[in-house]
């Protein structure tokens, strides 16, 4: 579960981008929608402790963000859609401190850069890569361990069919586990059968529709308008 | 292994690597400056009585302490860069986060460190004495060179304790290595977290600013200041040596030529490390109706007008050198900028490229009177040379020779 209570954040000292954010997100696929600008990432990284709002609460199963820092981050997997990783650690030093920080056995981490396609680059150094091959590498590493609370960012831009695939594969088996999935997009089609709610920003607020209507016409409808920041469904 | 050993394992492999990288320049400068003394053993035993001999000038000391320092500066971004992103998402405080950059940026500064221990085990295998307190100096003026180094919340404080740390460490007494230390857990106590770096600041009014200087502001801004005090200290050093020294004008004037071009190139490296790292080279700029010529004269300028102060400087000791250094400057500036296109082909990176080059430089300034005359003249060339670097830039960030394309949905060449 998510919750965010008040939840306050701008850059700087500039107009904020969450103005008392009021959210709860439980078990099962939701999706953030909304154009370009609108606060989806900035949402999502306040959510995955990457961003500390400057007032408000952010909880995570229960622990409060920034109060019980270790227990909030334990079961959390964050795919920014920018992975900026720290560019002197190789690919497997990454993985195995996700590794130990998870519980997850070592090997763990060869496993995850096999999945994702990256087996041989695992002693390159993070400046070495490409763009591409570093999102990979953060979601590797969200693969690792059973993680409750997934959040990502675009987890399909950049990714070749294939890839593709396996990632919509893992996140339906992490929603088979009950698990709390954000996904930030503006490729509504992969997600919208297997959300169970969504969520806009608008004027530094969240908007909710859960549920989402069972009609697969009217969902996409719906999903479409909150993607494209109108009001009303588009026709 | 616990959560907190595990990030701090992860930092201190980072901070391994880092060293790894800053010790074959630096070995190899050592070498060459040792083997090129007249006495080379007896350069090395006073170096090594000078950092853990008792009762010997503080001198090296002191040079020991800023060359952990600069070692340190040039680390941080490295090891912070990322730190505030993506990682803060892992079941570890923002505590440990920063203590284990705090051990990164000290495992940054081994090699200094080994060659100081070894420097002592030299000692003691010459049956000279050793000071077990300055020994003990040496590791609290690594960390008091880390604490100044780390950018956290409140940086200001922190560096001021940190310096003071290194003050006492360096100073000489048991008492006053407590007192490093307890400044050391102040800084740790108050430092609060990570800083943050600023984005999306709001900007008025830049349409009409020069904005590629602007943009490089923001990008170094104060952070330039640290590489100001290595270069006023060999100012300093040249001052002594004038007012120490029954030199003939001749030489005098040769002094302040070398000091004052040293103390430029040294300035310049430091704003051409910063640059390298906060605002690299940016290919996409090449798409803007500017000329190459134009991009690389606005890092020069960029590079040159801070170092005007020192060329002051340099004229309240002989107003005829500080010519001559005035002259040499854009060429050094030039060269600097061509450094910074050229810094990621290369080990040493910017900040070693512009040092070399400046030793070079001041030393032959320092030797020929004209020299200056034939810097400036020389500026032309160099503008032709930087602007043919920025036109050679690789665009791509990352090492073209070590990127493999299989894997990588992106590249072209994996068909």
């Amino acid at each position: 579960m998510i919750r965010l209570r008040g939840a306050r954040f701008a850059y700087g000292a500039g107009d904020p981008i969450l103005d008392g954010v009021d959210l709860d997100l439980g078990e099962g696929l939701t999706l953030l929608l909304g154009p370009n600008g609108c606060g989806k990432s900035t949402l999502l990284r306040v959510a995955a402790g990457v961003e500390m709002p400057g007032a408000g609460r952010v909880e995570l199963g229960g622990h409060d963000l920034w109060g019980d820092e270790v227990a909030a981050r334990r079961d959390l997997a964050y795919v920014p859609e920018q992975p900026d990783l720290t560019p002197y650690a190789t690919l497997l030093e990454i993985l195995t401190l996700v590794c130990r920080l998870r519980g997850a056995p070592l090997d763990r981490a060869a496993a995850a850069l096999e999945t994702v396609g990256l087996p041989r680059l695992g002693s390159r150094s993070v400046r070495e890569l490409s763009m591409g091959q570093r999102r990979r590498a953060v979601l590797a590493a969200a693969m690792i361990g059973v993680p409750k609370i997934v959040l990502l960012d675009e987890p399909l831009e950049t990714l070749d069919r294939a890839m593709r695939d396996e990632v919509l594969a893992w996140v339906r088996s992490l929603l088979a586990a009950s698990a709390t999935v954000v996904v930030v997009t503006h490729d509504i089609e992969p997600f919208a059968a297997s959300a169970v709610r969504a969520v806009t920003v608008r004027a530094g607020r969240a908007v909710v529709h859960d549920p989402l209507p069972a009609d697969p016409a009217a969902r996409m409808a719906l999903l479409e308008a909150m993607a494209r920041g109108t009001s009303a469904p588009a026709r | 292994m616990s959560g907190v050993g595990a990030i701090f394992r992860f930092h201190l492999g980072v901070g391994v690597r880092l060293a790894s990288h800053a010790a074959a320049p630096l070995v190899g400068v050592a070498v060459a400056w040792v083997g090129l003394q007249e006495f080379p053993g007896a350069v090395l035993a006073a170096i090594a009585q000078g950092l853990v001999a008792p009762g010997v000038d503080p001198a090296t000391r002191w040079i020991f302490a800023a060359f952990l320092l600069a070692l340190a500066t040039w680390a941080a971004p490295r090891v912070t860069t990322g730190l505030a992103g993506w990682i803060r998402h892992l079941p570890a405080s923002g505590t440990s986060h920063r203590r284990a950059a705090l051990l990164a940026l000290v495992a940054s500064q081994l090699p200094a460190l080994v060659a100081c221990a070894l420097l002592a085990a030299g000692l003691v295998a010459f049956g000279q004495a050793v000071s077990i307190a300055r020994l003990a100096a040496i590791p609290l003026v690594a960390l008091g060179a880390a604490t100044v180094a780390l950018p956290v919340r409140r940086r200001a404080l922190t560096s001021a304790l940190g310096a003071a740390s290194i003050f006492l460490a360096l100073s000489p007494g048991w008492l006053t290595l407590g007192a490093a230390a307890a400044l050391l857990l102040a800084a740790d106590r108050l430092s609060g977290p990570l800083a943050a770096p600023s984005r999306m600041r709001r900007r008025r009014g830049s349409a009409r600013r020069p904005i590629l200087a602007v943009i490089s502001w923001r990008a170094v801004g104060l952070r330039a200041v640290p590489a100001l005090a290595p270069a006023l200290l060999v100012l300093g050093f040249a001052a002594l040596f004038l007012a120490n020294n029954p030199v003939t004008p001749a030489v005098a004037s040769g002094a302040v030529r070398f000091g004052g071009l040293l103390a430029v190139a040294i300035l310049m490296s430091g704003i051409a490390a910063e640059l390298s790292v906060r605002r690299p080279v940016w290919p996409w700029a090449r798409s803007l109706p500017w000329s190459s010529s134009r991009r690389v004269a606005a890092d020069a300028l960029f590079l040159a007008l801070p170092a005007l102060p020192l060329v002051a400087v340099a004229a309240a000791l002989d107003p005829r050198a500080a010519i001559a250094v005035l002259l040499a400057t854009p060429l050094l500036a030039l060269r600097a900028a061509s450094a910074l296109r050229r810094a990621q082909r290369l080990r040493i990176g910017a900040l070693g490229v512009v040092l070399i080059e400046g030793f070079v430089v001041a030393g032959l300034a320092g030797l020929v009177p004209w020299g200056g005359l034939l810097f400036a003249a020389a500026a032309p060339l160099a503008l032709r040379a930087a602007a043919r670097a920025e036109r050679e830039l690789p665009v791509s960030r990352w090492i073209a020779i070590h990127h493999a394309a299989a894997g990588d949905s992106l590249s072209w060449s994996a068909k």
